[in-house]
């Protein structure tokens, strides 16, 4: 009994100790719901776009919002943040929408640093650099024109294998394909799916 | 569409399977229905390895056309696992199943299980794909081999957060054969509604329909599943 007891605690502790994170939350939200700020430009996403989604997402401090949506093939994502004002537009690429050179330096980096790679998804990220992109509305047609306009940077989402380890990575490459920083993804346990 | 709705389909859908099919079930002969309750435990190390371990137990609640509540066996189930590529893992398992203390005339049964595991995220969807073996001892020897297929899909947004709901759906084909028996053949459809209590806990209430030896004498079950998840 005492044994359970001590069980009960410890696992007790366990769970308050996740508790003390950030909690981070995302949601889908009505249009309405959007920043009235950033109406101007969801109202400029082509007519023909499909599957328009609309997401919150805070960590606890922060918050930004995300418009989803389909278009010629390919999937948008444009985040604004808290108070309406433009982040970036994401464009999902497939291997052969990238440039052969830059995509060749993407995996260069990749073989010289890890024992394995796997590529999950690459996007193409565009950012308002300049003063033109301040409304939203140039860097959101050039970014749906992305076939004929080179992003800001790619950023891609790698699962690694080094030295028997696997870790998940989002990698930011800029525009020709060279390695700008990394950040380190939690990797979900997918076990209560298999057992 | 936006994804809000599918908040008001899901619910409405799961309510018009259980009313729709449950009074048909009930109609069928060699139909019974059971609960099985379970909390599971999975820890996670930092190296590829990782153990899940279960407690669950099953009970009869209707058989033979009549409500009638009969415990059929309380389950302790341990698998360590070992990362063999990014999304999959094998598995070897041992269950160990008390029957005897429900009915004298029962033998406890203990399993051995090989798995393997396989799951990955795309976009909003979690798909799960899971092979087992297993070597059933208990008054028969049974070799039984299966395959499950499963989808998750959070409820709101594009990924289950703490305290959101999400569901989960899977069917899984099964083929036994034993020595002293005929290999039968066996369907089983699951659906289930999750919601992630805490940022390491799971829980889940779902029903599950078996329909079992569909080529030689079939019968049908149902099983009304709840499951209590802990990640460490």
């Amino acid at each position: 009994m005492k044994n359970l007891v001590i069980f009960i605690f410890f696992l007790i502790t366990a769970v308050l100790q996740a508790q003390e994170k950030k909690q981070e939350r995302e949601e889908g939200i009505e249009r309405d719901e959007m920043p009235s700020s950033a109406l101007f430009l969801i109202e400029k996403i082509p007519e023909k776009a499909k599957r328009v989604r609309f997401y919150s997402e805070t960590d606890g401090e922060n918050e930004s919002y995300e418009v989803k949506f389909n278009f010629n093939k390919s999937i948008f994502s444009v985040e604004f943040g808290e108070k309406g004002k433009l982040q970036d537009v994401e464009v999902t690429l497939n291997d052969k929408e990238v440039p052969s050179t830059i995509i060749e330096n993407i995996e260069a980096y990749l073989q010289e640093s890890h024992e394995r790679y796997k590529i999950e998804k690459i996007q193409a990220q565009y950012l308002p650099l300049t003063p033109k992109d301040s409304t939203g509305l140039h860097l959101l047609v050039r970014s749906l024109s992305f076939k004929n306009n080179a992003p800001s940077n790619y950023e891609i989402i790698v699962a690694v294998k080094n030295n028997g380890n696997l870790n998940k990575f989002e990698m930011i490459f800029d525009e020709n394909g060279h390695f700008q920083n990394k950040r380190e993804i939690i990797r979900n346990s997918y076990d209560y799916l298999i057992f | 569409m936006t994804i809000l709705s599918f908040n008001k389909i899901i619910p409405g859908f799961l309510l018009a399977f259980v009313l729709l099919n449950f009074q048909t079930l009930k109609a069928q002969e060699n139909f019974s229905m059971l609960v099985d309750p379970e909390f599971s435990l999975n820890i996670d190390t930092p190296s590829r390895w990782s153990y899940n371990f279960g407690l669950s137990n099953r009970d009869i609640i209707y058989e033979n056309e009549a409500y009638n509540f009969d415990a059929q066996h309380i389950e302790l189930s341990h698998f360590t696992s070992y990362e063999i590529a990014f999304y999959s893992k094998v598995s070897l398992g041992i269950k160990y199943r008390f029957k005897e203390i429900f009915h004298k005339d029962q033998q406890d049964e203990v399993r051995i299980i090989q798995q393997f595991g396989n799951s990955r995220k795309f976009n909003l969807l979690k798909i799960a794909h899971r092979a087992r073996f297993e070597q059933r001892f208990s008054e028969n020897t049974t070799f039984r081999t299966r395959y499950r297929f499963s989808v998750e899909l959070p409820l709101s947004g594009q990924r289950v957060d703490q305290s959101e709901f999400f569901i989960v759906g899977n069917t899984e084909a099964l083929w036994s054969l034993g020595n002293k028996e005929r290999p039968s053949l066996e369907q089983r459809f699951s659906i289930a509604l999750g919601n992630d209590i805490w940022t390491n806990i799971k829980a889940s209430l779902g029903l599950q329909y078996r329909y079992d030896d569909y080529t030689g004498n079939p019968g049908s079950e149902l099983f009304i599943t709840s499951e209590i998840n802990l990640s460490l």
